[in-house]
């Protein structure tokens, strides 16, 4: 039956039958493969459920927190895999189920009852039962799976057989419509129709076969044409050719050749197609050379062995032209040769050379490195600067680019579009790049040059290693303290603008800290500048560690730091850099074997709560140092826009104390002192006021405090010996001098100054003897005394001068001191003798004061002494002299004289 | 085939589930229970690890009193903080901050201390330069949960020594000693505190070696307590066992799987909130 059938039909049939066992086959183990997968799989997710079960059980029955559980079994509720489950806990009570209702009652599982898809499971830590799970697992889903694979697995073979006949009769029409295509063009040739080609699409055989014919029949046609035009194809082009063009046989005649190969050798004719290449040289080249016999036969066998090997060479005629013979052998064994007249290049490369060597000296000799690259960046040429500058050789550096050689700060300056921009003499910095990896710093002057119609740049380069080097120890200099390396106060000031700025964008909370050592001078006056200098090295160090790395501390002079602490999240946080500081600074400064405690000041006020410029902001830190100091120094306050008010009227004071000095508001009264035996006037106590212009008479013991502060101690005290001076001038002028006259001296005055030659110039000037003038000393004074002070103390008593210990009693009343210095007097503080009458332990002491001066040889001078009751006590105890307003208030000094003779 | 047999055990399925009618409850019989002894064990390790490592213990107990006794714990420190407060266990195992708030709460007697002194100890890497809270300052410092043991003890010393204020020490907590120990190795924090007890699990971290650099004050270790309502002959029972527990193999498994010795008589001076402070510098 088949046999009556085409190919086409038997194709497609033939096909249908093996894909549709195929098909059945793989469908039916597919099938059961699935199906197997499916019971295992649901084994598996059986015995998994159950673990993930007892695993949340365990958990919920150890912390009895069945959320999670319960939460799990909410959803999956709707599973059909587990159709009810309980959890019981080791008191029998379900504490977790599907039904919520049964939770809290009680139950006991039978294991001998249990139905198919039941399981009780004991929950257990280790060995330890916490608790029973209970749970009815069901299988309805796994049946129902099967019954969807089957259903599916029956729609899938109904497709397949449709498809299968489909693609079974399209393949037979495929293969076979195109052989009858070719058979029918074969037909067509074989009838004498040289035109016929097969019209064959695709690229499997039957289409290549079908080309195949196209191809021979296309090829015998071309072959014919072909022929024809070669020979016009090789003559005329050589015509056209600059160059002389041969073609030499195998046996080296000539078989070819141009007019213009022709015109070289003159006199070859354009039908000598015989010529040989030795007649050619011996009759037509040898009469150009001038070659004796012997030269010539060597250079033409030179010539012939060059012609051997294929090679290029040149003859050099009398008529000075120059011919550039190229030849190369063919397979045939014959040769072609090209001839080039190059009598011009050969002239123009001998003065190129000559040209470069004089460029070579000149660039060689430039001590400033040059580099000529081209548009790409490429480098040609180096001159030995830039071989030295880049420490290398012209060779290393030809071939690089100059993006290899530099680096520039703005990564897109060095690109080559930029330097090209550039290339107009002006001048860049950029780092130089050397072979070994190291870096300089350099400058690059780039000039455009044009050659041959090419852009041509050429780079001069100049070393800038010392000048940047310079540079940076200037500028260090000039933003650095020299002694301890911390910004200064022009680097200070840059950075507080930054950071204002950058908190002002970002609403930062900065602070501004300014500390100063508490009584520095009279270190440094003590102990010398060095140990001064190196203290406070040491202290910019501490406060370098005191404060995080991205808060300043800048030294603004003198014993004077500053700090800006940024990032702060609430004022609270300025605190606590302040404290470490200040605790830092209980530890003893170690300077040079000595042991020395300091305490500083330390004033901070905050951006932008207490100011919102810089000024103001440091003003404000500077107040706040102020109030700190004023408030016993080792201590830090933050700025307060309440104490504004005080420091300013403080501020305001000392601005009226510099202005009184001047401006004779300061003045003196005398304060007589009596003998007690004999109430004889002995001598005058001088005594500083101050009549303010609007506030009235200012208390001593405010402006003298102020004025120890503000250090115009030695000003007053000056002032006060000048005064005293002018006054003695006046008594002298009446003929009256004062037994004694006592003036006060502070502290600050010994340690400070020349005291000893302001006394001496007081003496020489007032004509007052040494023994008539008393300096009176507190006794803080002698506490307080350094070797240097305890000098001057000597040295005021080697020169004649008595000293009094005044307000004694009411400091440390040290023995001691009254043993270790030169004190002649004791003067008993006021406030013993005010309550002396009252209080008998205030008589008591000042017996005992009395008891002891005198003990160690020294008199007693009673302060303050108001009462005859008073005077009447001090005469009982043996006091030597008093003074108070039983006597007089303090008086002027035209007053004085009166007094005397009054008393006289 | 295949089919055919799922269609029997469906059919099976049925008739069982109609035999046992409401499903597995209706298999259970009602039956009055002695109500369990709790016994809470404070969230030190994750609840499944104090399952396998209690539970043993738990079962001895439970022999030694004739009574069941149901090990309980929980996730976190908070609960557990709360149900100890409330009086929801009859016998804990407790740090001593949790004990000093128990005992305030609840009628809690002491029956033992672990033999070790609690210390909070500060591991980093093994490279690092850090011998004390200074050396971490500005840099972060992981910590178990808040009310755990040696937090407590860490941030009473931190506290003390001032290193809580901004730039000093930065410290987070992390849910377990695990992550802390991770946050470690991911450089996330450049050390954490842990338990003494933890320290050898360091040895885990192979490419990463990791070491305690130092450690604070220690108090009175963890300690076992139980609430007056069991009655003095049971309490007396429970202290008897608590002391001997390394005898019995359940209780020498638990000691030495954390390095114990074993359990001591405790007093509850040892364990007033004053006197802790007062060891750790407060």
């Amino acid at each position: 039956m088949l046999r009556g059938l085409s190919l086409r039909w038997r194709i497609a049939l033939a096909l249908f039958a093996l894909q549709l066992a195929l098909c059945a086959a793989i469908l039916f183990f597919t099938l059961r493969q699935h199906l197997a997968s499916q019971v295992e799989l649901w084994e598996r997710s059986d015995r998994y459920f159950v673990t993930l079960l007892s695993d949340l059980g365990r958990v919920a029955l150890l912390t009895t927190d069945y959320t999670e559980l319960q939460a799990f079994v909410a959803e999956t509720t709707s599973s059909r895999k587990f159709t009810d489950m309980v959890l019981v806990d080791l008191a029998g009570r379900i504490v977790a189920s599907k039904n919520l209702n049964r939770i809290g009652s009680t139950f006991e599982p039978d294991t001998s009852k249990l139905a198919k898809g039941q399981r009780i499971v004991d929950i257990s830590a280790g060995s330890h039962k916490l608790g029973t799970l209970a749970l009815t697992l069901s299988d309805d889903a796994l049946h129902a799976s099967f019954r969807d694979a089957y259903r599916r697995g029956a729609m899938i073979a109904a497709g397949g057989i449709i498809l299968i006949a489909l693609s079974a009769y399209w393949f037979g029409h495929l293969l076979s419509h195109r052989l009858e295509r070719l058979a029918e063009t074969a037909d067509r040739i074989s009838l004498g129709d040289n035109e016929a080609r097969a019209t064959i699409e695709g690229q499997d055989e039957i289409a290549r076969v079908g080309r195949a014919v196209n191809t021979m029949l296309d090829r015998l046609t071309d072959n014919l044409s072909a022929l024809r035009l070669a020979h016009d194809r090789l003559t005329l082009p050589t015509e056209a050719m600059n160059e002389g063009f041969a073609i030499w046989d195998a046996n080296d005649r000539l078989v070819l050749s141009n007019s213009r190969f022709r015109r070289f050798f003159r006199d070859v004719s354009p039908a000598a197609t015989a010529l040989r290449f030795t007649e050619l040289l011996d009759r037509h080249i040898r009469p150009l050379l001038a070659l004796d016999d012997e030269a010539y036969a060597a250079w033409r066998e030179a010539r012939l062995a060059c012609r051997r090997k294929g090679g290029v060479c040149q003859f050099h005629f009398l008529d000075g032209r120059c011919i550039e013979i190229s030849e190369s052998r063919m397979e045939d064994g014959g040769t072609v040769g090209i001839y080039t007249d190059i009598t011009d290049a050969v002239a123009r490369k001998a003065a190129l050379n000559h040209s470069e060597a004089r460029l070579r000296t000149i660039m060689g000799s430039v001590t400033e490195a040059i580099v000529t690259f081209d548009e790409r960046g490429l480098i040609d040429s180096a001159n030995p600067a830039a071989e030295r500058l880049f420490q290398t050789t012209g060779l290393m550096l030809c071939g690089r680019t100059m993006a290899e050689l530099l680096t520039c700060d703005d990564e897109e300056t060095c690109q080559m579009p930029r330097l090209l921009t550039g290339a107009n003499g002006q001048s860049i910095e950029a780092t130089g790049n050397r072979p070994d990896g190291s870096r300089f710093p350099l400058e690059l002057t780039i000039n455009r040059a044009s050659l041959e119609g090419k852009g041509y740049y050429i780079a001069a380069l100049r070393d800038l290693t010392r000048q940047k080097e310079a540079q940076a120890v200037i500028l260090h200099q000039a933003t650095h303290d020299p002694l301890t390396g911390l910004p200064n106060r022009t680097l200070f000031n840059e950075r507080l603008g930054e950071i204002l700025k950058h908190a002002q964008r970002c609403g930062e909370l900065v602070a501004v800290g300014f500390l100063d050592l508490d009584r520095f001078k009279a270190i440094n006056d003590s102990l010398g500048h060095a140990m001064g200098d190196a203290l406070l090295v040491q202290l910019g160090e501490r406060l370098r560690q005191s404060v995080r790395d991205e808060d300043t501390v800048a030294r603004m002079g003198g014993d004077e730091f500053i700090m800006i602490l940024r990032g702060l999240r609430k004022p609270h946080d300025a605190t606590i850099p302040a404290r470490k500081i200040l605790a830092s600074l209980q530890t003893p400064m170690s300077l040079d074997g000595h042991e020395l405690r300091v305490t500083a000041s330390l004033g901070i006020s905050l951006y932008p709560i207490d100011a919102e410029n810089r000024d103001t902001l440091l003003r404000h830190a500077d107040m706040a140092l102020y109030w700190a100091k004023s408030q016993g120094r080792n201590t830090f306050r933050l700025y307060d826009a309440a104490l504004h008010s005080d420091t300013a009227e403080r501020v305001r004071l000392e601005s009226d104390l510099r202005r009184a000095v001047d401006d004779a508001e300061l003045g003196l009264v005398y304060q007589p002192q009596v003998e007690v035996g004999s109430g004889r006037v002995v001598g005058f106590e001088a005594l500083m006021r101050w009549t303010h212009p609007e506030r009235g008479q200012v208390p001593p013991d405010q402006f003298i405090g102020l004025a120890e502060d503000c250090g115009m101690i030695g000003q007053l005290g000056t002032f006060l010996l000048d005064r005293t001076t002018t006054d003695l001038r006046g008594w002298q002028h009446r003929d009256f001098v004062p037994d004694r006259l006592a003036i006060n001296i502070s502290p600050l005055q010994i340690r400070r100054g020349d005291l000893v030659g302001q006394i001496r110039r007081f003496l020489d000037t007032s004509r007052l003897q040494p023994e008539q003038l008393e300096l009176e000393l507190t006794e803080t004074a002698l506490l307080e005394a350094d070797r240097r002070s305890q000098r001057t103390i000597h040295a005021l008593h080697r020169l004649g001068v008595s000293l009094a210990l005044d307000d004694f009693g009411t400091g440390f009343s040290s023995l001691s001191n009254l043993q270790r210095f030169p004190v002649q007097r004791v003067k008993i503080d006021r406030s013993f003798i005010r309550n002396m009458p009252n209080r008998s332990r205030d008589a008591t002491l000042a017996k005992a004061i009395i008891g002891l001066a005198h003990g160690l040889g020294m008199r007693v001078v009673a302060e303050g002494v108001e009462s005859t009751e008073q005077l009447d006590m001090l005469h009982e105890f043996g006091c030597d002299e008093w003074q108070g307003f039983l006597k007089s208030r303090p008086i002027p000094a035209t007053a004085v004289p009166d007094l005397c003779l009054t008393a006289a | 085939m295949r089919s055919a047999t799922a269609r029997r055990d469906a059919l099976r399925l049925l008739a069982a589930s109609l035999a046992m009618g409401a499903g597995p409850a209706a298999a259970f019989t009602l039956e009055p229970v002695e109500p369990p002894l709790t016994f809470g064990v404070f969230p030190f390790l994750p609840a499944l690890e104090i399952g396998r490592r209690f539970g043993p213990v738990s079962t001895a107990l439970a022999e030694m009193l004739g009574r069941p006794v149901a090990l309980q714990t929980k996730t976190d420190f908070e609960s557990f903080h709360r149900f100890l407060c409330d009086g929801r266990y009859d016998l804990a195992l407790m740090h001593p901050f949790l004990y000093a708030d128990a005992a305030a709460a609840q009628d809690f007697r002491l029956l033992g201390r672990i033999r070790e002194d609690l210390a909070a100890f500060i591991v980093a890497g093994k490279a690092d330069n850090c011998r004390d809270f200074k050396d971490l300052c500005g840099k972060v410092l992981a910590m178990p949960p808040r009310l755990a043991g040696v937090t407590q003890l860490a941030m009473h010393e931190l506290e003390e020594r001032r290193l809580l204020g901004p730039g000093d020490v930065r410290v987070e907590f992390h849910r377990t000693k695990s992550s802390c120990i991770h946050a470690v190795v991911n450089g996330s924090a450049a050390a954490c505190v842990l338990p003494g007890f933890v320290l050898n699990q360091l040895k885990a971290f192979t490419s990463f070696e990791l070491e305690p650099k130092f450690h604070t004050q220690a108090v009175p270790g963890i300690l076992l307590a139980a609430h007056a309502r069991l009655g003095e002959p049971t309490l007396k029972c429970l202290q008897e066992a608590v002391l001997t527990l390394d005898r019995i193999p359940a209780g020498h498994n638990l000691l030495a799987s954390f390095g114990w010795t074993g359990f001591v008589p405790a007093t509850p001076t040892q364990y007033d909130i004053a006197h802790l402070r007062g060891l750790v510098g407060g």
